[in-house]
């Protein structure tokens, strides 16, 4: 008796709800239709957050916000600018640039294939998904450096975003556009980025046949034949992604001694400034090498021009450390060796990729 | 008056849940505890170790273990687990960590009578290496693509990498790797087991890894320098020594 008196007394108390100021949007039909994907054979399991199936109009609602300069403060870069399709969704360039032209530290990873990648995103992994992905390059001050207030703001009064916002998620008033909403678009248009059409593919499914440079180059990466050395690359670029998705050291940087503490000389830190484990210090990403001679420059930092540049690299052997991996050690490979793993790699692009309709900038 | 009544309904309600100290209603818990030694003492990642002559330490050690079950005397069995990957590499990296192993903790029901055994299997058996990484969803820990080797058409079992100083000379210069896998490397096992269910329903039962015995060769070692790196079902030989030691390599506490 006594709760019911409290509750009923309270019940007038309670502040009225503000009238939203924004547009309404309820004239607009919404009805989402599934996005169909053909998950690829041999694929791993497309798996999407049950909070954010793709459907048709979300993904143009995420490939505009993708190419839309929008999300940076001055209008002049989106997230494009460093994932480009020309470079298979990287940018080309050792290391990326915001908009006010402060170079960051590490180069933009493609974003090929990247629905796929269960295992962290970014060089050091220190998202899970990328819906948390899409959230920093916008106030990261040497990337767009805006704020999620002062952008939800900016596509609340477009004249194009509310409509597109209505079809995508159902929201019944242009006040309801939220950063979640936009991030959770942009993550449904890059779910789509899918390669399976290299020569590679082609070859694993029968319809093609590697030639003999690009065979001996497949030995040599999946250490198939006993005849010829092993280049170890498949344990960490394993297929089908061509990335196992682990955090490697790859020997690229050089520390005074194989002892624990010497790794904290690594001047990026990698996985270890997420972990906070110094034993984690210089551990990396592995990427995809899927497109990968579309990607140049290579490793996190952009350190390597060219794919002979990496090659020569595993070749040599590394820089020793306490947490270098025991694949990456003086491989002994002579000159035509090389190529055909160069050849082999080059089995992996698809060409088709960089130009598809359906991923383009469709503000052109 | 009314409080005492009320107190005597709360003595009422906990004196009619107690019953000859054996739960009948709760869960029953196993916690299974793995840990990686070196030659008896707890294995720390990335620490040195005697070998030989010399030393080495130890960058990754992992392991698939499937079918897991426990075994009780009356010749019931209790399944635990389809598989589990126990990953010392990030689990004990500090001798805090390596005293406490890897836990695995599982809720079953009562056992019809008392534990007598526990079996499981290292690596996967020729059924599940028949599948791919792909055929499983990214919880599941036969999704790595990095345990599985293209052209051993197999899961890789175990992994066991480092660094061995050859020249003992502290710089540790020569990398080790050895991974197991394919149908004929599987092992299984069915270790008696001594724990018992407290009152509460819980019973712990530990299992140690001694990786020195994974290197023994008659009465001595395997020659790491010698033959440091093996992943290649072409020279088995390095591999089956490991799935041979582990019969040694591993105990129940």
């Amino acid at each position: 008796m006594i709760l019911l008196v409290v509750w009923t007394s309270s019940c007038d108390d309670d502040p009225p709800k503000p009238m939203p100021m924004g547009v309404d949007l309820t004239n607009i039909t919404y009805d989402p239709v599934d996005y169909e994907i053909n998950p690829p054979f041999g694929f791993p399991i497309f798996e999407v957050p049950e909070d954010n199936l793709i459907t048709e109009d979300g993904v143009q609602l995420g490939r505009h916000l993708f190419y839309d300069p929008i999300l940076s403060a001055d209008s002049t870069m989106s997230c494009s600018s460093c994932h480009l399709p020309s470079g298979s969704f990287t940018d080309n360039k050792k290391v990326s640039a915001g908009i006010d032209g402060i170079p960051g530290k590490r180069s933009s990873m493609s974003l090929m294939n990247v629905g796929y990648f269960y295992t962290g995103l970014f060089w050091d992994g220190r998202v899970n998904t990328l819906e948390e992905q899409a959230l920093l390059p916008v106030e990261d001050p040497i990337e767009l450096h805006d704020t999620w207030q002062n952008v939800e703001e900016k596509l609340k009064s477009h004249v194009l975003y509310p409509e597109m916002f209505r079809k995508a998620f159902g929201i019944s008033n242009s006040d309801e556009i939220t950063k979640e909403l936009a991030v959770k678009a942009i993550a449904q248009f890059e779910r789509i980025l899918i390669s399976t059409g290299s020569k590679y593919d082609k070859v694993v499914a029968g319809v093609d046949g590697f030639s003999d440079e690009e065979l001996l180059g497949f030995d040599l990466f999946f250490d198939e034949n006993t005849d010829v050395p092993d280049a170890e690359c498949g344990h960490c670029h394993a297929p089908p992604l061509f990335t196992s998705g682990e955090y490697f050291n790859n020997g690229i940087d050089s520390v005074s001694d194989v002892s624990k503490e010497s790794l904290l000389e690594f001047l990026d830190p990698g996985l270890g400034a997420v972990t906070l484990d110094t034993l984690d210090y210089g551990k990396f990403r592995s990427p995809t090498l899927r497109n990968v001679e579309f990607t140049a420059p290579y490793m996190h930092d952009g350190r390597f021009s060219t794919l002979r540049e990496v090659l020569d690299h595993y070749n040599s052997g590394g820089h020793p450390a306490r947490n270098l991996d025991q694949n990456v050690k003086p491989l002994g490979l002579n000159e035509e060796e090389l190529q055909a793993l160069e050849a082999f790699i080059k089995t992996l692009s698809e060409p088709e990729f960089l130009n598809k309709e359906e991923y383009s900038n469709p503000f052109n | 008056m009314k409080n005492l009544l009320f107190g005597l309904g709360l003595l009422a309600i906990v004196f009619a849940s107690c019953g000859d100290g054996t739960p009948e209603n709760l869960d029953y818990k196993t916690e299974l505890r793995i840990k990686a030694v070196y030659d008896g003492q707890p294995l720390v990642m990335f620490e040195e170790y005697d070998y030989e002559d010399t030393e080495l330490f130890f960058s990754r050690l992992d392991l698939f273990m499937n079918n897991i079950q426990l075994n009780d005397a009356d010749g019931g069995s209790i399944p635990l687990s389809d598989i589990e990957f126990v990953d010392f590499t990030e689990n004990q990296k500090t001798l805090e960590d390596a005293n406490e192993g890897i836990s695995f903790t599982y809720n079953i029901e009562k056992p019809a009578a008392d534990l007598a055994s526990i079996s499981f299997g290292v690596g996967v058996d020729a059924a599940t290496n028949t599948s791919l990484p792909t055929d499983y969803s990214s919880d599941n820990p036969l999704s790595q693509t990095g345990y599985y080797w293209e052209n051993w058409d197999s899961f890789i079992f175990m992994k066991l990498q480092g660094q061995y100083d050859e020249n003992a000379d502290g710089e540790f210069a020569l990398q080790f790797l050895f991974h197991t896998g394919t149908d004929d490397q599987h092992r299984t096992f069915n270790l008696p087991v001594t724990s018992e269910f407290d009152t509460e329903g819980n019973a712990v039962i530990e299992l140690e890894i001694d990786y020195k015995k994974m290197y023994e060769v008659g009465s001595g070692y395997y020659n790491i320098a010698e033959n440091p790196v093996n992943h290649s079902p072409m020279n088995p030989v390095p591999m089956l020594m490991l799935s041979n030691n582990l019969s040694n390599a591993l105990t129940v506490k």
